[in-house]
């Protein structure tokens, strides 16, 4: 299984949230380079999808004070 | 006549035992970094009178008589967002340049001199971390010593190049998803990414504080254990930093396989690989005598909540360069930041969580096993500009697929060795050996054994 294919998670539009998002976080991102950004946008989109496809307790909660 | 194959605790001995002083090894490899590196691009900096001036002060402290310490004379080199004191933290990038410099070195540098090691300077890297090449659109790619036309694999690339072309024998690097562990392994050199907080960070520019580690490359296992050792210990800087006391990893080196339980990575660290990846962990299981397999649970989830902790992490890290300075950014780091500055917060925390599921059913498999064999990197070092490559019979990017193994095993924090296997294939290619958290000691001592056998060796270094 690569990123690459990997299904984009459903009802989400790169175009239209990077849009949005570009605008509400004051972060322009400049047509000469707008495109690719929107691939490693989709990229992202689909490697998150496939965290939030797996089904977690309740319970468990964020690694952020992380002791191995 | 130097031999730059020899390794960091060998070279410590002859200074020591006065073979040698430490003014006329810094000398000596001085004159081979002066020579090789218009070819290869390991350093960005060469420190060559502040060398001299340390080399000084070990022949001092053994014409006294005082202990230069386990590491006297060696030379070492440090991936360049690490703090040398009185020169710019470049991390790789152009933007960095502005920065003042840095008002103290890093903990791990001040713990290395500490143990009588000489500082040569700073190596090359891809910017900001955010690479697994060792190419750099600033600075020229780093070059691997084996085929300079290929690439040396980073983002730790000059590391890994001056290493392997043994223009220093010990060279610090970071990693966050393999950036110590891939050019290790297409070096042809050791290399060890301690467990998660194993050692201080520390005077280093972040990357993506979860997934960030500092460990060392050496050319042979005892460099790492004695580098590792040198450098272990709490540090109130770095907040990740374990409080734990050191526990050394030099004595139990040549305790050998003894009682210790293996077992080889499969499922996902079977898949994905060239032959020869596949034909590295083969000869290490044939020569354990392993034919155990365990199969880690999610690895691919695992990479990929890394993949997206890592890119939101390092977004609001750089989220005022990217708007103010978007074009002064490598195009391909800038491109990859810039979407991960739009993410939404449910793929971060999501990510987060299933770390922590993740972390805790790896800590159980250690209930039955002590060693996992794994590949390092699917496949040898590729080409310089090489965009893509082929496995199995599909067309793969290779900046994300060099990372493909090593990423599931720093996303639970565990200690790991790459050991180069010989007799494999053309180029390098080495093998990971990942113990449980804060058992460095295991994977030091399987990667000796190794050694002992002569499956595992450093590739020898170019001629010049």
């Amino acid at each position: 299984m690569t990123p690459e294919s990997l299904p984009t998670p459903p009802g989400f539009d790169p175009e239209t949230y990077l849009d949005l998002m570009s605008q509400a976080l004051d972060l322009p991102i400049d047509p000469a380079y707008r495109d690719n950004v929107r691939l490693h946008l989709e990229m992202t989109a689909r490697m998150a999808g496939l965290v939030a496809s797996f089904p977690l307790p309740d319970e468990v909660e964020p690694a952020f004070v992380f002791k191995p | 006549m130097m031999d730059f194959n020899a390794g960091a605790a060998e070279l410590a001995r002859r200074v020591r035992e006065g073979e040698i002083s430490a003014a006329d090894l810094t000398e000596a490899y001085l004159a081979r970094v002066e020579a090789l590196n218009p070819h290869l691009n390991a350093f960005t900096e060469i420190t060559a009178e502040r060398s001299r001036a340390e080399a000084r002060l070990v022949d001092a402290k053994l014409q006294v008589g005082e202990d230069p310490g386990p590491l006297a004379g060696v030379p070492f080199a440090v991936k360049n967002l690490v703090d040398i004191q009185g020169l710019t933290t470049l991390a790789g990038s152009r933007i960095n340049r502005d920065h003042p410099p840095a008002g103290a070195d890093a903990t791990l540098i001040l713990r290395l001199r500490a143990a009588g090691a000489v500082l040569f300077g700073a190596l090359n890297m891809g910017e900001y971390a955010y690479d697994f090449t060792g190419e750099n659109r600033h600075y020229g790619p780093s070059r691997n010593p084996h085929d300079p036309g290929r690439m040396p694999g980073g983002s730790s690339g000059g590391s890994g190049t001056a290493v392997g072309a043994g223009m220093v024998p010990l060279a610090l690097g970071s990693d966050t998803n393999g950036s110590i562990r891939v050019p290790a392994s297409l070096c042809g050199i050791f290399g060890l990414k301690p467990t998660f907080g194993g050692l201080s960070r520390a005077g280093s520019f972040p990357f993506c504080a979860s997934l960030d580690h500092l460990g060392p490359f050496g050319r042979c296992t005892r460099d790492l254990a004695v580098a590792f050792d040198a450098m272990q210990g709490p540090d109130p800087l770095d907040p990740v930093c374990s409080t734990a006391p050191p526990s050394p990893v030099s004595e139990t080196l040549e305790s050998g396989v003894g009682e210790l339980r293996i077992a080889i990575a499969g499922d996902y660290f079977q898949q994905g690989a060239m032959p020869e990846a596949l034909a590295a962990v083969v000869r290490v299981a044939d020569c354990l005598g392993v034919d155990t397999r365990l199969s880690l649970p999610e690895p691919a989830r695992a990479r990929a909540a890394a993949y997206v902790i890592t890119a939101s992490e390092a977004a609001n890290l750089h989220r005022e360069r990217l708007r103010t300075r978007p074009d002064d950014f490598d195009p391909d780091v800038r491109d990859r930041l810039l979407a991960a500055a739009l993410m939404p917060t449910h793929w971060y925390l999501q990510a987060q969580r299933f770390r922590r599921w993740y972390h805790q059913r790896v800590l159980a498999l250690f209930d039955n096993v002590d060693v996992l064999i794994a590949p390092a990197t699917p496949c040898t070092a590729p080409t310089i500009g090489q965009k893509t490559m082929v496995i199995d019979g599909t067309e793969v990017l290779v900046r994300p697929n060099l990372g493909l193994y090593t990423q599931p095993i720093s996303f639970a924090g565990l200690p790991v060795v790459v050991t180069p296997i010989q007799n494999v294939s053309q180029l390098p290619m080495g093998v990971q050996i990942i113990a449980a958290p804060g058992r460095e000691d295991h994977a030091l001592r399987i990667s000796a054994a190794l050694e002992n056998v002569g499956v595992a060796a450093a590739w020898s270094v170019p001629a010049t």
